[in-house]
C-alpha cells in the first residue's frame, strides 16, 4: 500500500514540476524569440544602417565599405533598408553606391544563407538574389530553385529571371515542367521581370530540347510575354499527341501568328481532347474569329458541358453574329452569364 | 474474484492515464516550439506585399449557412475587409427558413444568373438558384433545399473555379491578415493539402461590420468553459501535431484545403457531421496511399472567432455528434491504425485518437465507475482515489494554464489581466461538473454510433 502512495504521490510532485518547467520554458522561448527580436532594437538598428548609408552618399568616392559593422550585417534588415531606400528615393546619391552595398555586404551575406539548412534563412538570400543583376550568385541561384519551400524557390526563380542566367532559367523551366500546376502558376508570376534576353533564352531552349513538358512549359512562359515574330518550326508541337504540350502551343501560337493561326483552331474543335477544344474556343473568343460562328456553333452540342457553355461565351462575344447564332440553335443558352474567369490562374 | 477484478480494472484505468499523459506531454513539448516559431516567421515582416502581388493563388471562402440571419453579413464583412486580394466567396444558403437568404439579397444587390456546374463531386441536394452580387463581384449565392452541411459544401466544391478554398463557418468571422497568414503557412510547406487555423470564442467580444473591436472572454460560464477547451485543442493540441506530420482534425470553421486534393478524394462525406474530421483523416490516407509527400498542417497565426453554443442543450448535442461521427470516421479509416506504411498518422496519431481522443471517454468514465463500485463494494481508500482524481484534474489544469501562458507571451488574444486570470479560474472550476457533463454527451455519441445502423 505505502508504495501504491508513494508512486501516487510522486506523480503529482511530477506534476508541478512539469508546470514548473513549462512556465520556465515558456519564459525562456519568450525570453529568446521575442524579447532578443523586439521591435525597437530592431528600428534602432535599421536606422543606424540608414544613417551610415545616409553619410556614405555625402561622399560616395571615398565609400569604404569594410567599415561597415559586423554586427550589422543582419540579411532582413540590409534587404529592408534597400527595399525602403529604393522606393523612397530618399538619398540622391544612393544610386552611386547601391551596386557596391549590394554586391560587397548583402551578396557575400546571400551566399552564406542560401546554403543554411533553415528555411528563413534561404529566403532572405533569394531575396537578396533579387536585388541586383550580376555577382557571382548563379550556382546559388540554381540550388535555391530546387528549394522544396515554394516561397523560397519564388524568389529564387525571379532572380534567376533578373540575373537573365541560362542555367538558372533552364533550371525552373525543369523544375516547372515537373511541378502540379499549383507551382506552376506561382512560377509563371516569377517571369514578370521577363526580358529580351530572357525570351532569347528560351527561344534558345525551344530550337534544342525536345522533352514535351520543358517544350510546354516554354509556351506558357511565353503566351504571357510575346515579343516578336516565331523563328522556330511549331508545327510538330501543334500536332503533338502529348495534350499538355498541344494545349501550350496553341495557347502560344493565336497571339503572336493569330491569322495563321485561326484555321488550326477552328481544326482543333473537333479534336478529342475536351481541353484542347476549350482552348481552341478561348483563343477564337480572344481573336474575335467572326469566319468560325458556324464551327462554334456545332460545340453547342458538345457531349462537354464546359465546351458548350465555351462555345455559347465565344459566340456571346462575337456580337450579332454570335447572338444569332445561339438563338436560332439553343435559345436557353442565352441565358447563360456564369462566369469565374475574371478569376487569374483559374486550373482550367 | 470481484474485489480481484475490480482491482485489476483500477489498475488499468491508472496505466491507461499515464501512458494518455505521456502522449499529450510530447504533444504540449512538441507544441511549444512549434508555436514560437510560427510566431516568429509571421513577425518575418514585408511580407504583405507579396501577399497582394499577383504572385499568390486565388482563393475561394465557401460558406454554408442554415439559418444564421444574425451573424452572415459579419461573417462575409470579415472576408471582405481580408488583406489578401484574391478572394472569391461562394455563399450556399442551405434551405435556411429564416431570413438569411432575403439579407444577403438585400445588402448585396443579388442578381439571378444560370450557370451549367459540373458535377465532378456526387451531391443530393436540389439547388434553386444561382444569384451574384451587382457590385461585389466576387460574391456567389447558391440557393438550395436543405441537405446537411456537407452536401452544401460539395455543391460549393463543384462550384468553386480556385485551386484552393477555405471552409468557413457561417457564425464565424475571420481577422483581417487570416487568409494571408494561411497563404503563407502554404508557400512555406511542401505540398500542402490541407491547413487549419486556429478558432478563438467570439461570444462575448465586441464586433461590429465583421470587426472584431474588443477581444474578451465570455462572461457567461459555458462559453468561457469552451475558451478553455478551444485553447487547449487549437494552441497546444493541433501545433503539436504539426510535429508529427498534422492532426488528424482541423476546425471545420476555418480551413483551407487543395481543390484538387478534395476532388481526388471524393469530397465531403455527406453522412458525417463531423466533417472537418473525416476530410482530414481521408486526405492523410489517400494520400499517403498515392505515396506523395504532402504537408497536413496547422497554424496559430491565422485566427478566426467563432459563435459557440450558450445553452446546454445545444452543447450537449453538438457534442454528441462529434463523438458518433468522429468514432465512425476513424473506424472507416481503420487500415491506418499502427500501419507503418502510414508513417506517423497511422503508428502514432491515429492510434492516439482513437485510443486516447475518442475512446479515452469511455476509460473516463469507467473511471467514474469504479470508483461507485469500490464504494460500494468497500474496498475505495479515499485517499488513494483523491489522489488518482488529484493527478488527473491536475494534468488537465496544467495542461491549460501551459496553453494560455503561451497564448499571453506569443498571439496573445485576450489582453486583459481580468481575462487571465477569469480564465486560470475557469480552467481549474471545469473540473467540477463540465467535465463530467461533456462525457455523458461523449459517451451517448460512443453508444449512438456503435447502435446506429449508420456505419
Amino acid at each position: 500500500m505505502g508504495t501504491k502512495y508513494f508512486f501516487a504521490e510522486n506523480i503529482l510532485i511530477a506534476e508541478s514540476f512539469f508546470i514548473a518547467l513549462i512556465v520556465l520554458l515558456t519564459y525562456l522561448s519568450k525570453s529568446y524569440y521575442v524579447l532578443k527580436n523586439t521591435i525597437t532594437q530592431k528600428i534602432r538598428l535599421k536606422i543606424q544602417i540608414e544613417n551610415f548609408l545616409k553619410s556614405a552618399t555625402l561622399k560616395p568616392h571615398n565609400f569604404n565599405l569594410s567599415i561597415f559593422p559586423k554586427n550589422w550585417q543582419r540579411l532582413d534588415l540590409l534587404i529592408e533598408v534597400t527595399q525602403e531606400t529604393d522606393s523612397t528615393n530618399t538619398f540622391n546619391e544612393w544610386t552611386k553606391i547601391r551596386a557596391g552595398f549590394i554586391k560587397k555586404i548583402i551578396f557575400p551575406l546571400a551566399r552564406n544563407m542560401a546554403i543554411r539548412r533553415n528555411w528563413i534563412s534561404r529566403l532572405y538570400a533569394a531575396r537578396a538574389f533579387c536585388l541586383l543583376k550580376g555577382g557571382a550568385n548563379e550556382e546559388y541561384i540554381i540550388k535555391l530553385t530546387n528549394d522544396k519551400i515554394p516561397l523560397v524557390f519564388l524568389y529564387a526563380a525571379r532572380a534567376a529571371v533578373i540575373h537573365d542566367s541560362e542555367k538558372a532559367i533552364f533550371s525552373i523551366i525543369k523544375k516547372m515542367a515537373s511541378e502540379s500546376w499549383t507551382e506552376q502558376s506561382i512560377f509563371l508570376q516569377a517571369f514578370d521581370d521577363f526580358t529580351n534576353q530572357t525570351y532569347s533564352i528560351i527561344e534558345k531552349i525551344l530550337a534544342t530540347e525536345m522533352s514535351p513538358n520543358i517544350r510546354s512549359t516554354c509556351y506558357e512562359i511565353l503566351c504571357e510575354h510575346v515579343s516578336g515574330p516565331i523563328k522556330w518550326d511549331m508545327t510538330q508541337d501543334l500536332t503533338s499527341k502529348n495534350s499538355r504540350l498541344k494545349i501550350a502551343a496553341l495557347k502560344f501560337y493565336a497571339k503572336p501568328e493569330p491569322d495563321s493561326a485561326i484555321p488550326v483552331l477552328i481544326a482543333n474543335l473537333k479534336d478529342p481532347e475536351v481541353e484542347v477544344r476549350l482552348i481552341a474556343l478561348h483563343r477564337l473568343q480572344m481573336l474575335k474569329a467572326k469566319q468560325a460562328i458556324s464551327e462554334i456553333t456545332v460545340c453547342l452540342d458538345d457531349s462537354d458541358w464546359w465546351v458548350r457553355i465555351s462555345a455559347c461565351e465565344a459566340l456571346k462575344s462575337l456580337g450579332k453574329e454570335g447572338a444569332d447564332a445561339i438563338a436560332a440553335h439553343k435559345p436557353e443558352l442565352e441565358k447563360v452569364d456564369f462566369n469565374f474567369t475574371h478569376l487569374k490562374n483559374t486550373w482550367w | 474474484m470481484t474485489i480481484e477484478i475490480i482491482n485489476f480494472l483500477n489498475w488499468l484505468v491508472l496505466w491507461y492515464l499515464i501512458a494518455l499523459s505521456l502522449g499529450y506531454i510530447i504533444l504540449l513539448a512538441a507544441s511549444i516550439p512549434d508555436v514560437f516559431f510560427q510566431f516568429k516567421e509571421t513577425e518575418l515582416g514585408n511580407f504583405n506585399r507579396l501577399m497582394q502581388s499577383q504572385v499568390m493563388l486565388p482563393v475561394t471562402v465557401i460558406i454554408s449557412a442554415y439559418n444564421e440571419e444574425n451573424m452572415i453579413l459579419d461573417t462575409i464583412y470579415s472576408i471582405i475587409k481580408n488583406t489578401y486580394l484574391h478572394t472569391h466567396i461562394l455563399i450556399v444558403n442551405d434551405g435556411s427558413t429564416d431570413k438569411t437568404l432575403e439579407k444577403l439579397t438585400a445588402v448585396f444587390n443579388l442578381k439571378k444568373i444560370h450557370p451549367l456546374v459540373p458535377q465532378k463531386i456526387k451531391t443530393s441536394g436540389k439547388i434553386r438558384d444561382y444569384y451574384t452580387s451587382n457590385f461585389q463581384m466576387n460574391i456567389t449565392v447558391i440557393d438550395k433545399e436543405n441537405s446537411g452541411k456537407s452536401d452544401s459544401l460539395n455543391i460549393a466544391v463543384n462550384s468553386c473555379r480556385t485551386p484552393l478554398f477555405i471552409t468557413l463557418d457561417a457564425d464565424t468571422i475571420i481577422e483581417p491578415d487570416a487568409i494571408t497568414n494561411i497563404m503563407f503557412y502554404l508557400l512555406t510547406h511542401t505540398n500542402t493539402v490541407a491547413v487549419g487555423g486556429a478558432v478563438y470564442i467570439l461570444n462575448g467580444c465586441k464586433y461590429e461590420q465583421g470587426e472584431i473591436i474588443e477581444r474578451k472572454m465570455a462572461l457567461k460560464p459555458l462559453p468561457a468553459l469552451q475558451t478553455c477547451e478551444y485553447m487547449r485543442s487549437f494552441l497546444f493540441n493541433r501545433s503539436g501535431w504539426n510535429t508529427f506530420q498534422g492532426a488528424l482534425s482541423y476546425a471545420g470553421a476555418f480551413t483551407l484545403l487543395d481543390h484538387k486534393a478534395v476532388n481526388n478524394i471524393g469530397g465531403f462525406d455527406e453522412e458525417n457531421l463531423a466533417q472537418d474530421f473525416e476530410i482530414t483523416t481521408h486526405l492523410h490516407e489517400y494520400e499517403r496511399k498515392q505515396k506523395r509527400v504532402y504537408t497536413v498542417g496547422y497554424t496559430a497565426a491565422a485566427a478566426a472567432w467563432t459563435d459557440v453554443p450558450t445553452t446546454l442543450k445545444s452543447y450537449w448535442l453538438q457534442r454528441y455528434n462529434w463523438q458518433r461521427d468522429t468514432l465512425r470516421s476513424l473506424l472507416l479509416h481503420k487500415k491506418m491504425c499502427f500501419n507503418p506504411k502510414y508513417g506517423w498518422t497511422g503508428l502514432f496519431t491515429y492510434p492516439f485518437y482513437l485510443f486516447g481522443e475518442t475512446l479515452g471517454v469511455c476509460i473516463e468514465f469507467l473511471a467514474y465507475i469504479l470508483v461507485v463500485i469500490s464504494w460500494y463494494i468497500g474496498i475505495l481508500d479515499a485517499y488513494w482515489a483523491l489522489l488518482l482524481i488529484g493527478i488527473c484534474w491536475g494534468f488537465v489544469t496544467l495542461i491549460t494554464m501551459a496553453t494560455a501562458l503561451m497564448n499571453f507571451i506569443t498571439y496573445n488574444k485576450y489582453r486583459k489581466l481580468s481575462d487571465l486570470v477569469w480564465f486560470l479560474f475557469i480552467s481549474i472550476t471545469e473540473n467540477f461538473g463540465f467535465r463530467q457533463f461533456l462525457i455523458s454527451a461523449r459517451i451517448a455519441g460512443t453508444f449512438g454510433y456503435f447502435f446506429s445502423k449508420k456505419k
